[in-house]
């Protein structure tokens, strides 16, 4: 493509962007107030921002999908290790592992508020649970399927246990995390905020409820125009740490 | 003894053994019993439920929700994920907002979407959409780039008109993918409509689970999960099978 092709399409996202706030904003005055317009959520960021309420409820469901994405990640990482260790293990295991991930684990959630409260520990909890198939079949797969060639090079050098641990399963096993991150870290934020809107003191997504019951719609969008810039923003970052850590994986 | 055998009576000895266990404790009191039903009584719920007719018609509700929304999703995400694949300037145009949109966290739409369609079924099969479209769009937009330059060649030189290179290139490659999408989509999908349940409505099986929380009834929530996960495994078995199926064809 021709550079101002691209020059023209990024033009065209640009207007359509600037079309869409502008439609909204003419339709949101006439509808219902539900709708809220640009200019109304705009000021209702700006509101949380200056009085700080918001800057404080983000580190609670940060801090939510953090602890549960790490749990889970750890669980997955010694389930995987023991799981791939022992073929027969595995395969005993396998139907169990086959329905966990079956389980719509998501709308699990009332029955975790009901058995572990609405504290942080039950939406950790939640979320630990419902990320931690997808680290887990990742790092299995990877740890059953390491290179044979690479394996017994390195024992024909000499490597003792720890060292093939170290030199061969480790990176191994980072590698799929990495890979599997991404979509990780957006399970982990989605359910965190699923549970605060089921029951919860606190957090963007009680915030957006919060909101929602009083008819202010305006905060209610401003909350989701948060969670979305931070997602995104998230997204983005991941990418390219993604990118940089497997650039010395082969290509295929 | 046949190994094969020996591996599935121990499977399902170490089954009994959790069942057994999780009665054993409850029994014991090891719960807060408003938190967690034995086995015995969700069993005799489930029972209970089964003989009615109420909890076929939730199950219909919530198929109904996630067929209407996947097939939407497959529709439009077919539609614009083929246009992407083909043209390099519609992609360049909306991948930023395909981008976006995908990695926005979508369930947090709840709250709103409940707030501008109501309370009734339109809220589950708009969220659904919303998650499948952009799986299936992804989906195709790669199958259709990834069509081998000499297939579509090879058709127009042996005289291959514009609908022919549609019916005969495209339409199988991007159907295989669909299809052997479908299994992770659909599986989302239902987790997707049960959670909208939980916001709006008042039939289908998360305003089951849903109802069961909010009247501390505990059996009727493990009894409302139980189906719900035969039901996500018999989906997913049979799309499964799908899968086999529709792949056989392939090289």
């Amino acid at each position: 493509m021709r550079a101002w092709t691209r020059g023209l399409i990024v033009l065209a996202d640009v207007a359509t962007v600037a079309a869409i706030i502008a439609i909204w904003q003419a339709a949101g005055a006439r509808t219902a107030s539900y709708l809220s317009r640009p200019s109304d959520i705009a000021s209702a960021i700006k509101v949380w921002l200056t009085n700080s309420t918001l800057l404080g409820y983000i580190p609670v469901t940060l801090e939510e999908a953090a602890l549960g994405m790490v749990i889970a990640l750890v669980a997955a990482t010694v389930l995987a290790a023991l799981l791939a260790s022992s073929s027969y293990a595995a395969e005993l295991l396998e139907p169990f592992m086959a329905l966990g991930n079956a389980l719509p684990r998501i709308a699990l959630a009332p029955l975790f508020l009901l058995i572990f409260g609405t504290e942080l520990k039950s939406k950790v909890i939640f979320v630990a649970t419902a990320v931690v198939f997808i680290p887990f079949f990742s790092i299995f797969r990877a740890l059953t399927t390491v290179d044979k060639d690479i394996l017994n090079n390195a024992r024909c050098l000499g490597a003792r246990r720890l060292w093939i641990i170290r030199d061969v399963y480790v990176p191994a096993v980072t590698s799929s995390v990495v890979a599997s991150l991404r979509v990780t870290v957006a399970f982990s934020l989605l359910t965190a905020i699923l549970a605060e809107y089921l029951a919860s003191q606190a957090g963007i997504g009680y915030e957006i409820q919060q909101a929602q019951n009083n008819s202010q719609a305006n905060y209610a969008m401003a909350g989701v125009v948060i969670i979305a810039i931070i997602a995104v923003a998230i997204d983005m970052a991941l990418r390219l740490l993604e990118r940089r850590a497997l650039v010395w994986r082969d290509p295929s | 003894m046949n190994t094969a055998w020996s591996k599935r009576i121990l499977q399902l000895l170490i089954l009994a053994g959790l069942v057994g266990l999780w009665q054993l404790l409850v029994s014991l009191g090891a719960f807060n019993a408003i938190a967690v039903a034995s086995p015995s009584s969700v069993a005799s719920e489930l029972g209970g439920l089964l003989g009615s007719s109420t909890i076929w018609l939730d199950i219909l509700h919530t198929l109904r929700g996630l067929a209407i929304g996947y097939l939407a999703g497959v529709v439009v995400g077919t539609a614009i994920g083929t246009l992407m694949g083909i043209s390099a300037v519609v992609r360049a145009y909306l991948t930023p907002f395909v981008a976006f949109l995908n990695a926005m966290p979508r369930l947090a739409l709840i709250p709103l979407l409940v707030a501008w369609l109501g309370f009734g079924q339109s809220q589950q099969i708009v969220l659904v959409f919303l998650i499948v479209v952009f799986m299936v769009l992804l989906t195709v937009q790669a199958s259709v780039q990834n069509i081998p330059r000499r297939f579509v060649d090879n058709a127009r030189m042996i005289g291959a008109g514009r609908l022919q290179l549609v019916r005969e290139v495209y339409l199988p490659a991007i159907g295989i993918w669909v299809v052997s999408s479908a299994r992770v989509a659909i599986g989302i999908g239902l987790q997707v409509a049960l959670v909208g349940e939980f916001f709006g409505g008042n039939h289908g099986l998360g305003y089951m689970i849903e109802e069961g929380e909010s009247t501390y009834n505990t059996n009727l929530i493990y009894a409302a999960v139980v189906v719900t996960a035969v039901l996500a495994i018999v989906i997913d078995q049979l799309l499964a099978v799908v899968n086999r199926r529709a792949a056989r064809w392939l090289p």
